[in-house]
């Protein structure tokens, strides 16, 4: 796999920029509290079909994961929310939005205080954490090891027994990681560490990925990658939502995720401000709004350019 | 991993080797000794030698695996029976027996003492467990908590050591450094089986012990419930080490120093370094047997033996960077 130019790139959805120039200015019009749907909304089916008629991924119906009126403590409540097969889900928002709490939620590793959480049809509360094992897979934010053990070891606990290989080829093109196999663990950059654990997570569930049937939480995968690997990883998750699998990663690069997600999820407080279309998602309103700083927005083809274009102010 | 293997492999048979040769020359050393009555001699054998090394083997897996399966559990590698508290519950119980138990009651003592060990092993353990729980819920919690009964069981006894006549504190001085000569075969019936099923247990718990290296979300998210495992591998470990205190009193050391420097050799895999650490872990303490079993006349305080071997490698392994946090 090569890491595409992402300006060049072609998304699923081509042929319907003019319909969505429309919605972005039509969603900008409203204060996002009022008008968190119609435009942007998945949870209707109807204006689902719509607006991604041509698009190949959500052609199949299939709900892999859907909220409803899901709360957990003080940290998240979302009214209701789905991803479909083969979906790639990007979600932003400020730090403490949430977006871990609802990936740890979806993931049946928080338990909801009030809502139901469907995982391909059934209830979290049906599924044992054996069962989600061979199912999902989740990369956390934080993870300690003051192990001195060697990343060939470490990454061998969680691969499936009948692979032939350690690391699959699309794995090790996108993180690049054979070169410090035998390195310890705890002797690696941030970046390093990162890429072996963005690895481990998705071994884990290695066979199931490749036949299309996966679903994975990442919890900012992005965080200490260098510019290249960071592009190379969006791709790898794009790869990835291709073959079918579902996949849903909390992101603080916009411009980035706009890019490359299926869906933009923004968060803001616990909630979700809008779901849907990126380009109908990341509006200036919407954005500004959520993150209280000035943004430069513009659209080439099918690309958004995404810009923080004031400076802020610390007086 | 077939470089490990081979090396595990290899490991097992010379400490198989090696424990067989070190049991065989401690009892045949005796038996060249004892020149008197045949009887005599198969007296000393029977009821002294063979249980010395049933008792070396039993208490060094005991604690050398709970040592392993701690250090992983609770994700620190500083833990080991006897830092994080599990040992001093039965300590007190063994000091306030010892130093307590009225006149009429001492011959009852050797039969007492293993009884309230275990007993004081497992209440410490399920203080601690309690304690941590309701403070942090955290592996860190666990052990700060740990510390805190160590250090409060340890003013205790410094408190009994003040009220106590010279007899009884040299008794209990001796059994705080732990011992090998005190089982009889009753008591080794009943522990042999109980640290045989400890130590199976986490043997059988090193699948989800190795999902731990990559902290518990990941564990988690892979299968692993990791509370029950965290309470399970705990009460384990306290059965097995609560054992092998009531047998042989408190022991430094070993759980700390074997599966530390058997990482260095083997790696991390738990299903290749629990067993190899109560096969060595055993291995070393009938190697502590027979030095104590050469100096004749004494018989060493076991921890004095294992500090003694343990500190200098621990130190080397430490100074040449093997060893980290």
């Amino acid at each position: 796999m090569t890491i595409n130019n992402f300006r060049t790139q072609q998304r699923p959805d081509s042929g319907i920029n003019e319909q969505n120039d429309e919605r972005i200015n039509a969603s900008e019009q409203g204060t996002i509290s009022t008008n968190p749907k119609p435009n942007v909304s998945v949870k209707d089916d109807d204006a689902d079909s719509n607006c991604s008629a041509n698009s190949h991924n959500l052609a199949d119906n299939h709900t892999v994961l859907s909220l409803q009126n899901v709360k957990v403590a003080s940290r998240l409540s979302v009214e209701g929310l789905r991803a479909k097969k083969g979906e790639c889900v990007h979600i932003i928002g400020p730090n403490g939005a949430g977006k871990s709490t609802l990936l740890l939620t979806l993931a049946g590793l928080i338990e909801a205080d009030e809502g139901n959480v469907m995982l391909l049809g059934k209830p979290m509360s049906d599924w044992s954490l054996a069962t989600l094992a061979n199912v999902r897979t989740l990369l956390a934010q934080q993870s300690e090891s003051g192990f001195h053990l060697s990343v060939k070891e470490y990454l061998s606990f969680y691969a499936t027994a009948q692979q032939d290989e350690l690391i699959p080829p699309v794995l090790e093109k996108a993180l690049e990681i054979s070169g410090f196999l035998n390195k310890i663990l705890t002797q690696l950059s941030g970046g390093e560490r990162q890429r072996v654990e963005i690895c481990r997570s998705l071994l884990q569930i290695w066979p199931q990925l490749e036949r299309g049937e996966g679903i994975a939480f990442l919890d900012e995968p992005l965080q200490g990658l260098d510019i290249r690997h960071q592009y190379a990883l969006a791709s790898l998750v794009k790869f990835l939502c291709d073959k079918g699998n579902t996949l849903l990663m909390t992101s603080h690069d916009i411009a980035l995720s706009a890019n490359y997600c299926d869906s933009l999820w923004l968060m803001q407080k616990g909630c979700m401000v809008a779901f849907g279309k990126p380009q109908e998602v990341a509006t200036q309103t919407n954005l500004e709004s959520v993150f209280e700083c000035h943004f430069a927005i513009s659209k080439h083809d099918n690309f958004l350019e995404i810009q923080v274009c004031a400076p802020i102010s610390l007086e | 991993m077939t470089g490990t293997k081979r090396t595990a492999v290899t490991l097992v048979v010379i400490t198989v080797l090696l424990s067989l040769v070190i049991g065989v020359v401690g009892i045949v050393s005796v038996t060249g000794l004892s020149d008197t009555a045949a009887e005599l001699k198969q007296h000393i054998i029977v009821q002294l030698q063979i249980p010395l090394v049933f008792t070396a083997c039993l208490v060094g897996a005991a604690l050398s695996t709970s040592g392993a399966t701690l250090q992983v559990v609770l994700r620190n590698p500083l833990a080991d029976p006897g830092i994080i508290g599990i040992t001093s519950g039965a300590s007190l119980v063994a000091a306030l027996l010892l130093l307590l138990t009225p006149q009429w009651a001492t011959a009852y003592l050797h039969y007492l003492l293993p009884l309230g060990c275990f007993i004081g092993a497992l209440l410490s353990t399920f203080i601690i467990y309690r304690l941590a729980r309701k403070l942090l819920g955290s592996s860190t919690a666990v052990i700060l908590a740990g510390i805190a009964i160590s250090t409060l069981s340890g003013a205790v006894i410094a408190w009994l050591y003040m009220f106590s006549d010279a007899n009884a504190l040299r008794n209990l001085t001796f059994w705080l450094m732990g011992s090998l000569y005190q089982t009889n075969w009753l008591i080794l019936s009943v522990g042999g089986p109980l640290i045989a099923v400890a130590v199976a247990l986490q043997l059988y718990f090193a699948g989800d012990l190795n999902k731990l290296y990559a902290g518990e979300l990941a564990a988690k998210s892979s299968g692993v419930d990791v509370e029950k495992l965290t309470e399970r591998a705990l009460i384990v470990c306290a059965i097995a080490v609560g054992t092998a205190v009531s047998m042989a009193g408190s022991i430094a050391f070993v759980g700390l120093l074997v599966p530390h420097i058997l990482r260095l050799i083997i790696g991390h895999n738990n299903r290749y370094l629990l067993p190899l650490s109560a096969l060595s872990g055993a291995s070393l303490l009938m190697l502590v047997a027979l030095s104590s079993e050469m100096t004749r006349a004494i018989t060493l305080p076991v921890s004095m033996v294992t500090a003694t071997l343990g500190g200098p490698l621990l130190i080397w392994a430490l100074a040449k960077g093997q060893i980290k946090g």
